[in-house]
Parts: C-alpha cells; sequence; structure tokens
C-alpha cells in the first residue's frame, strides 16, 4: 500500500472514528486529506468513487466495521462512522494463569497464516497494555496439532461463507480428484484435522480429512454464498466417514514367546498349545488387518474369520513370489 | 501479511497504554521490524489526525532521547477489535491445549476463550477438538517430567516387535497424531527418542535427576551415520502410496506401470523385512537381494503352515 493511502486511511479512520453523525461521502471527499476532487468533472468524481470503495473494503479486511445510514432529518444519500463501541478492542484482563494459556495457544501454530493471525491478536492485546508472553510458562507437555496447511482457508472460508475448490486423494482414490465443496466447519478428531460441508459435484454432505489434501486449497465465488444448516457436528461426521464397517472378531494362533505386537492387542487369549497361543481380537479393516498379521511371518497363523485368512495368504503369497491362486 | 496501516492503528493506543514512553528499539522489536521502519511509522502518524488538521487536531508524539509518548492521540485510545482470524488462531489453539491432557489449567484455558470471544468483533467459528491424545496416562508422564527424575522404563517397540528395558532422562510429553509420546534421552541408545505412552509397559521414577542435556557432550553426525545404514530399494504398487508420505526416502521414480521405485535408508534389514511384510504385497524389494530372499523365506514359511493347518 503507497505511503499516501496510508495516510488518508488513518485519516479516514480518525474522522469516522470522532463523528456521531453520519458523514456522507460527498462530505468525506471535502475533510479527509487524500480525496480532494472536481466535483463537477464526472471523470473525476467516478474515481474518487472507485478509490473509496476500496478504501472501505480495505478498513472491513482488517476488522474495522463500518456503519452506514442517515441522520434523522439528515441528508439524502446516506453516511458512513465507525461506531466506537464496534472499533474498539473491550476492555479485557487476564489473569495469570489465563495469560501463560494464551501465550501457549499462540504458540501452538506451524501454519504461517495461523501464526500471523495469533502474533497479530497479541500485538494489539499488547497495545492494549496487555502482555501475555511475559506469563508463558514451560509446560511438561507440548500439544503439536496437525500442521496441515487447508487449514486456515477452511476456516477462512467458513467464516466467509465462501465455496472452497481443492484437490482430494480418498482412501480408495488412485490419484486425487477435484472437490467443490461449501465448508459447514472444521474439527479434530484424534490429532487429525477435518472439515465438513455441501460437496457441489455430489449434491450431497461429505467430510474430508484435511491431510489427504495434497495440493491448496482456493476460495472461489462471492462472500455468503451459503448458510450452514444449524446444529451441524462436524465431529459426528468425521468420525462416522473413519468408521465405516462394524468391527470383526479375529481368531489367531501365535508362536509361543513371539509376535509380542500381537498379543498386546488381544482381549482374549488361550488355550496355550505347543503350536502356539490362540488369540482373539477385533478389527474392522481386513486389508489392512491382513498386511499387519502378514508382517509377523511364520510367527502368527490366522485361523477365523475365512476372509482375513484368505487376504493375509493373498499378502504371504505376492512377498513370496507365488502365483496367486 | 501484517498490513502497515494495521500497525500504525495498533501503535497509537500502545504508546496511549504506556504513558511514560517507550524506547524506540522496544517498539520496533514488539512490533516485528525494524527502528527505521517505526521511526517512518512514527512520522506519518505525527502528519495524521481529526478534520481541521490544525496543530491541536493531529496526532502529538513527544521524543525524548531515544524515548517516544504520546501528547495527543486524536481519539484512537484503544486498539481495534480482534479481527474474525487472529480471534480464530487463538481460539483454535486454546481448544486443542484445552484438549490435551497435562497442558495447564483446564479453568483458566476455558475463561481465556470466553474473554477472547468478547473480545473479538464477531463471535469465532465453532471448532471441536476432541480426543486429541488417546492414550490414557498421559498425565501421568507429564508429572514424571516435572519431577525432574530419571526413570526405568519398559518398552514395547512396535517396528522390532520387542519389549525391553531403558533408563531414560524425560524431556517432555509430546501430544501429536492422536498419540502422547515421552520424549527423552535414551540411555541405551544414547540418543534422542520419542516413547508412545501406550507402548510403555512399565515405568519406574528413580531417585536420579533427569539430565537429557547429556546430549551436548555427545557429537550425533547424523549425515555420516546415515550413510552407514543400509539403502533399500522398493518398487511400491498404488495400495502402498502411503510409504512415501511416512517415511523419508532418498528418491522415487514413477514406473511405467504405475508403480513407484523408492529408495530409503533403514536402521538394519531385520527392521527392513519387518516393514515390507508389513505393506501386504504391495512391495517388491529390488535391492539388497539378502533382503529380498528374507522376505521371500518368511513369507514362504507362514504359507507352510498354512498349508498344514488346511
Amino acid at each position: 500500500m503507497s505511503n499516501d493511502r496510508t495516510e488518508r486511511l488513518v485519516n479516514l479512520v480518525l474522522c469516522l472514528l470522532s463523528t456521531r453523525r453520519f458523514q456522507t461521502a460527498g462530505r468525506i471527499a471535502r475533510i479527509v486529506p487524500g480525496y480532494e476532487h472536481d466535483y463537477e468533472d464526472k471523470k473525476s468524481h467516478d474515481a474518487f468513487q472507485r478509490k473509496f470503495e476500496r478504501d472501505k473494503a480495505e478498513l472491513r479486511r482488517i476488522g474495522i466495521p463500518l456503519q452506514s445510514g442517515t441522520d434523522l432529518l439528515g441528508d439524502a444519500e446516506p453516511g458512513y462512522r465507525i461506531a466506537r463501541s464496534d472499533f474498539e478492542l473491550p476492555q479485557i484482563e487476564f489473569t495469570d494463569a489465563e495469560a501463560a494459556a494464551v501465550a501457549a495457544a499462540a504458540r501452538l501454530w506451524q501454519q504461517p497464516e495461523l501464526q500471523s493471525g495469533s502474533a497479530e491478536a497479541l500485538r494489539k492485546l499488547r497495545a492494549a497494555g496487555i502482555d501475555v508472553e511475559s506469563h508463558a510458562a514451560a509446560s511438561p507437555v507440548k500439544a503439536l496439532p496437525g500442521a496441515e496447511s487447508a487449514l486456515a482457508p477452511f476456516l477462512e472460508a467458513v467464516a466467509s461463507r465462501r465455496a472452497v475448490v481443492f484437490d482430494y486423494l480418498g482412501a480408495r482414490d488412485e490419484s486425487p480428484q477435484q472437490r467443490r465443496l461449501q465448508p459447514w466447519g472444521c474439527a479434530a478428531w484424534r490429532g487429525r484435522w477435518y472439515v465438513a460441508g455441501y460437496d457441489l459435484d455430489r449434491g450431497a454432505q461429505r467430510c474430508f480429512r484435511l491431510s489427504r489434501i495434497p495440493g491448496k486449497v482456493r476460495l472461489t465465488g462471492p462472500e455468503g454464498a451459503y448458510t450452514i444448516p444449524d446444529g451441524v457436528d462436524v465431529l459426528a461426521f468425521a468420525s462416522a466417514s473413519e468408521a465405516h464397517q462394524p468391527p470383526s472378531r479375529a481368531r489367531i494362533v501365535v508362536r509361543p514367546r513371539r509376535a509380542w505386537g500381537v498379543r498386546r492387542r488381544v482381549d482374549q487369549i488361550g488355550p496355550r498349545t505347543p503350536e502356539g497361543d490362540e488369540a482373539r481380537f477385533s478389527y474392522t479393516d481386513t486389508t489392512q488387518t491382513a498386511a499387519w498379521l502378514a508382517s509377523f511371518g511364520p510367527d502368527v497363523l490366522v485361523l477365523e474369520p475365512p476372509e482375513l485368512v484368505k487376504e493375509t495368504v493373498a499378502c504371504l503369497q505376492a512377498l513370496a513370489d507365488e502365483e496367486r491362486p | 501479511m501484517t498490513s502497515r496501516l494495521a500497525r500504525l492503528l495498533n501503535l497509537v493506543p500502545y504508546l496511549v497504554s504506556r504513558p511514560e514512553g517507550v524506547p524506540l528499539a522496544e517498539l520496533a522489536a514488539d512490533f516485528g521490524v525494524s527502528v527505521e521502519q517505526i521511526q517512518d511509522d512514527l512520522t506519518m502518524l505525527w502528519m495524521c489526525g481529526l478534520p481541521g488538521y490544525g496543530p491541536g487536531d493531529l496526532i502529538d508524539l513527544a521524543f525524548d532521547a531515544d524515548t517516544v509518548r504520546v501528547l495527543f492521540a486524536a481519539g484512537m485510545d484503544r486498539p481495534v477489535r480482534l479481527a474474525a482470524h487472529e480471534a480464530l488462531a487463538l481460539s483454535v489453539a486454546l481448544r486443542v491445549l484445552a484438549d490435551t491432557p497435562g497442558v495447564g489449567d483446564r479453568a483458566a484455558i476455558a475463561s481465556a476463550l470466553d474473554k477472547l470471544a468478547a473480545a473479538a468483533g464477531e463471535a469465532p467459528a465453532d471448532v471441536t477438538v476432541r480426543d486429541s491424545v488417546a492414550d490414557p496416562g498421559a498425565e501421568r508422564y507429564a508429572d514424571l517430567v516435572a519431577s525432574g527424575h530419571a526413570a526405568r522404563i519398559t518398552y514395547y517397540s512396535a517396528s522390532r516387535d520387542t519389549t525391553s528395558e531403558r533408563v531414560v532422562d524425560p524431556i517432555e510429553v509430546v501430544a501429536a497424531d492422536g498419540h502422547a509420546y515421552l520424549r527423552a534421552w535414551c540411555r541405551t541408545a544414547g540418543e534422542i527418542r520419542q516413547f508412545r505412552i501406550d507402548r510403555i509397559d512399565a515405568c519406574a521414577e528413580l531417585d536420579e535427576p533427569s539430565e537429557p542435556l547429556r546430549l551436548t557432550n555427545q557429537p550425533a553426525p547424523t549425515a555420516f551415520l546415515e550413510s552407514e545404514l543400509p539403502r533399500i530399494e522398493l518398487l511400491l504398487g498404488p495400495g502402498a502410496k502411503s510409504v512415501t508420505d511416512s517415511y523419508p526416502c532418498e528418491s522415487v521414480t514413477g514406473e511405467p506401470d504405475g508403480r513407484r521405485r523408492v529408495t530409503m535408508r533403514v536402521r538394519d534389514l531385520d527392521w527392513a523385512r519387518r516393514f515390507v511384510l508389513g505393506l501386504g504385497g504391495e512391495a517388491e524389494v529390488l535391492a539388497p537381494a539378502e533382503l529380498r530372499e528374507s522376505v521371500r523365506q518368511s513369507a514362504r514359511a507362514a504359507l507352510a503352515r498354512y498349508a498344514a493347518a488346511a
């Protein structure tokens, strides 16, 4: 932004903040330095109006809400003002423990947009005389939330109700597919970030895992393009999207004193035989479980259910370079 | 990302809240810019003010040695409310902290969230964070770290399928990827390790101090060690695509049949054998021949058991 524009905007803010009455664009042009122009000349006046529109948009972008309206007996055209109560950071005080929590929160992010959002917020607090960073305390526990770069654009899209376009590599996709979504909200579940919303191509509600988005998330279309249904529970979508099968029970034989990883997972063991110990456990994903059981090689023999036996044997056959049946 | 406008609007209330004056260097550091930039900013503010723009209308600053204070703020006594994205960055982070066991004071986190929501112009979007750490017991290890003592742990290593006992010097508990890890100097391995807490079978706090800083005496020539580690080369089918995301690979190239040729360094070949066996037949070993053979032998021995059981 040019020096002239920055100076003009500071003066515009001070002007609109100092007035109770709505100031029309014409009056603003006469009093705020930088808007001077020839009113009689249409071209010059149009240029002023474009400039003023851009300036209003910039103020909105940095969080300064302009009120527009007319005074009771006022002008024919609407005017603008900034209500001090909308503009100013309210009085806020933190206890030492709250300040320490905010300081820890501000250090949490690895995503650049979220880092700078936190830093800006702390600067505003500091300008109000609150220095949370001086309360930062060492903690024995460090939280590392997922660093998915898609989180910040989705949060922005949800806040402004804008649609997004992104590539998604679903669990069963060979290659990323483009998706168009009206996002409703984000949630973190078991250390992973999810977004849920209305999928514009599928015409249905969908939930996406952010770590499966390989590229950029692009915001598209106007703000306020949709409304978020009441009572959307993103977390419920997330947990439903991960558990698509009811659990099955596996029955296996584990060689004595081997395959400790399997032993840790089983919930029932016995009877014990010289061949090995019989064990049972629950699982949902047959393919994944078969691959995991195959990794123990001859230390594990799968007895039940048949589809798990079949998949495990298929894994082993592929690994043994044998022809598949 | 910070616009100069946002900084200028913040500078005046910052100075208002510090009527005794602020050294320029401190001001620059707090705003994350150079002293020259802060001087330019102050010069510009000096030219801004209220309509009329006469001597009594403009923002007035006083410079004294290298300190600046504000004499007239032109009505800008308070900073701008938190913008939506600023409030969101902090409030989502607070929700992550609130859901992580052993992090700070839960009641304070909740009340800080309420106060931030009030300080934001509009209510920030509701972002739920749950079950960040599935393992119970994370708090116990937070207490261990806080105690400053070393500990003897029994640890199950999934990659080796063995359980072993070792003495560790705890550094911190890290909550990541849905699990809690104890980050500690492992005296047995002679390096920093992360132990997944749900795989620690037993833990006894020792009556001696945790001294994780032992590592400073130990040069860790990682690059040298890396090159000593065995290199393996695999052909991965589509079902094993997560390998390239989850493990550091030296090279990844596409093959005409859609498979990927991957080379990576491994700790040892026994680990590699277990790793390849766990890829569900989606991986073919190209090198070394020794690994190719050991994978095949393990698979054949397992298949022989199925043949005998049938």
